[in-house]
């Protein structure tokens, strides 16, 4: 098992950048230097240590109220996992469980269900994010449910099309010839075999999560001040792009680094999970 | 009464344009305990005969007259996923694939517990013993580490025993089977064949053995129904449908089996085959079914169906009573 995440490269090195910023955001309150709120009125945009003019207190340098931007990064990781996790649970749940009904219910459920998507995959995402957190108001609940309904269609298409797939197959026939019921094919013989695709949605939607999340901050939608939200800090540092770029460049890779580990995961679990491909590897 | 009776049965599939007539007046009788057999060529209907009776026909089936009476209640035209009591308990069905039909998700061992679980009151330990048990029933070795198998894990004989384990688990009185040795090689096809017929006697089961071999039928049927285009055209105990047939088609079929060929001393022939194919759904000829392809056609045969010979063997065709049917050469 081991060895074979080892010979997967993009499975390994996502399961890597994952696993350090899981391990930053459980330990955030450990190791961050400073409190992400916490004002320091002498020390405004402070340029990284490394550089002319930083200090050695604030590696990352301070943003421009003083705060100090590695402890904000920090805090940041968190709230971005928690905002991917929170949209995939929700969405991976909801789509699956009207993947299933539209997928073994052709006639009018399915009908309804796929047109339903359709009419949310009509609008674009972002509009459609944006409407529902303007009409819900903007706070970390209420991103998480419009992020989650937007990316609602992707996996209820997933989970239709492979249960579509399995439902004209032998065993399911079989099932119904032993006298198993609708709801015992659908959600019990069924939906074990659809995990895979539905695995690789999930991490994929992960980042695309984080990324809408990051979106929506930058707009100023999202999680508001001083939650440290990646892109709510990546938003208030835009207007010092040309005297302090850091301030802009740090969270945004942040952004990149997370998006990408997820990423990575996904590729890597479509060919872990693909018995075909895994010989190939 | 019959275990099972399907009364002039017409079933017809919705096309893209018109209905196409897949069984016309299938009668079917099957006794508690007895074996029938159903053969006939691809696309005969004898599958479409079989997910009839258990209810699993596809969406766009309909049944346009007779019914099927499974000890005196109606089974069909209830064309949906409904009598699920009766199904797995009362009648079972094996299938032709017997990999595929076992679901790769779950364990040799789940399986057979799902359908105890469907439809017996069985509990934990008591579920188990009886998968135990039934495994050993059909013949598979060490069954308590084959519980855990799954099906890919196993060979297309041992498969096609799960499936029966799992057909007869509620001890059903009718099975039936769709080919159930067509996937497999010829010595495991004599073993599945000689364990149903034990697990026959053992249960008092009825077996409806639908399959394209007239060896595997000969052996092991009492009674034979001969399937063309969705017609039965000859009908009756096994011995008198094999040894005197009285139907030209039922005579080719017989002409087809290589056994005949293989071990005779004469001079390598070419193994016959019957000319021309099924006729497809939508271009059934008028008058009898078989007259494009068979060797007796006379012009009587273009102008009206051949009824049915009422004898102890029922043929449908217009010279059944001819003292000898002539010889069947392509």
């Amino acid at each position: 098992m081991i060895q074979l995440i080892l010979k997967n490269k993009s499975l390994f090195f996502g399961l890597i950048l994952v696993g350090f910023f899981l391990l930053v955001a459980i330990l955030s309150p450990l190791i961050a230097p400073y409190s992400y709120d916490q004002v320091f009125a002498d020390q405004l945009k402070l340029p990284p240590a490394w550089q002319e003019g930083g200090h050695q207190q604030f590696l990352l340098g301070t943003d421009d109220l003083g705060r100090d931007l590695l402890s904000r990064l920090i805090y940041g990781a968190p709230v971005s996992l928690a905002i991917g996790f929170f949209v995939v649970i929700f969405s991976v749940s909801l789509g699956t469980l009207l993947g299933l009904i539209g997928g073994s219910l052709p006639g009018w459920p399915d009908q309804v269900l796929s047109r339903l998507m359709d009419i949310i995959m009509a609008l674009p995402s972002m509009l459609m994010a944006i409407v529902i957190v303007a009409i819900l108001g903007p706070s970390f609940y209420n991103t998480v449910m419009a992020i989650g309904i937007v990316a609602l269609p992707s996996v209820y298409r997933i989970v239709r099309g492979a249960v579509l797939l399995e439902m004209s197959k032998n065993y399911v026939q079989a099932s119904k010839s032993f006298g198993a019921s609708w709801w015992r094919i659908t959600f019990i013989n069924v939906l074990p075999n659809c995990w895979a695709p539905l695995i690789v949605q999930a991490s994929l939607g992960f980042s695309e999560a984080i990324l809408s999340a990051a979106a929506l901050g930058f707009l100023g939608l999202g999680a508001q001040p001083p939650t440290p939200e990646w892109g709510t800090i990546l938003s208030d540092a835009r207007s010092y792009l040309e005297t302090s770029p850091w301030m802009v460049t740090l969270p945004g890779l942040c952004i990149l680094l997370v998006v990408m580990g997820f990423n990575f995961i996904g590729d890597g679990l479509r060919d872990f999970l693909d018995p075909k491909l895994r010989r190939v590897l | 009464m019959s275990l099972l009776e399907v009364k002039n049965w017409h079933l017809a599939f919705e096309g893209e344009s018109q209905l196409l007539k897949v069984l016309s007046g299938i009668d079917l009788k099957i006794e508690a305990g007895q074996t029938v057999g159903l053969v006939g060529e691809s696309g005969s209907g004898k599958s479409v005969m079989g997910l009839s009776i258990m209810g699993l026909l596809a969406e766009n089936a309909r049944p346009l007259s007779g019914e099927i009476i499974f000890q005196g209640q109606k089974l069909a035209p209830s064309l949906k996923n409904s009598n699920t009591a009766l199904k797995g308990s009362q009648i079972s069905m094996i299938f032709q694939d017997p990999v595929g039909s076992l679901n790769p998700a779950f364990t040799v061992g789940y399986q057979i517990a799902e359908t105890l679980k469907i439809h017996q009151q069985l509990q934990g330990k008591a579920i188990d013993d009886r998968c135990r048990e039934l495994l050993q029933m059909v013949g598979i070795p060490d069954p308590t580490a084959r519980l855990k198998a799954y099906p890919h894990q196993l060979s297309g004989g041992m498969a096609q025993r799960v499936m029966i384990a799992i057909a007869i688990a509620c001890r059903p009185q009718l099975l039936i089977a769709d080919e159930p040795t067509t996937a497999l090689d010829v010595t495991i096809q004599a073993q599945i064949l000689n364990l149903l017929k034990q697990l026959q006697k053992e249960y008092n089961l009825a077996v409806l053995l639908i399959s394209h071999d007239m060896g595997v039928i000969a052996q092991n049927c009492e009674r034979v129904n001969v399937m063309y285009c969705g017609e039965i055209v000859e009908e009756g105990s096994a011995e008198a449908v094999i040894h005197s047939p009285r139907h030209p088609y039922t005579k080719s079929l017989l002409n087809c089996l290589p056994s005949k060929y293989i071990f005779s001393e004469s001079e390598i022939t070419r193994l016959p085959a019957i000319p021309g194919v099924v006729p497809s759904l939508s271009q059934r000829p008028t008058g009898c079914v078989f007259r494009d392809r068979c060797y007796k056609a006379q012009q009587i045969c273009c102008e009206k169906p051949p009824y049915l010979f009422f004898a102890e063997q029922k043929s449908a065709c217009f010279f059944a009573n001819d003292k000898d049917l002539g010889e069947a050469t392509p």
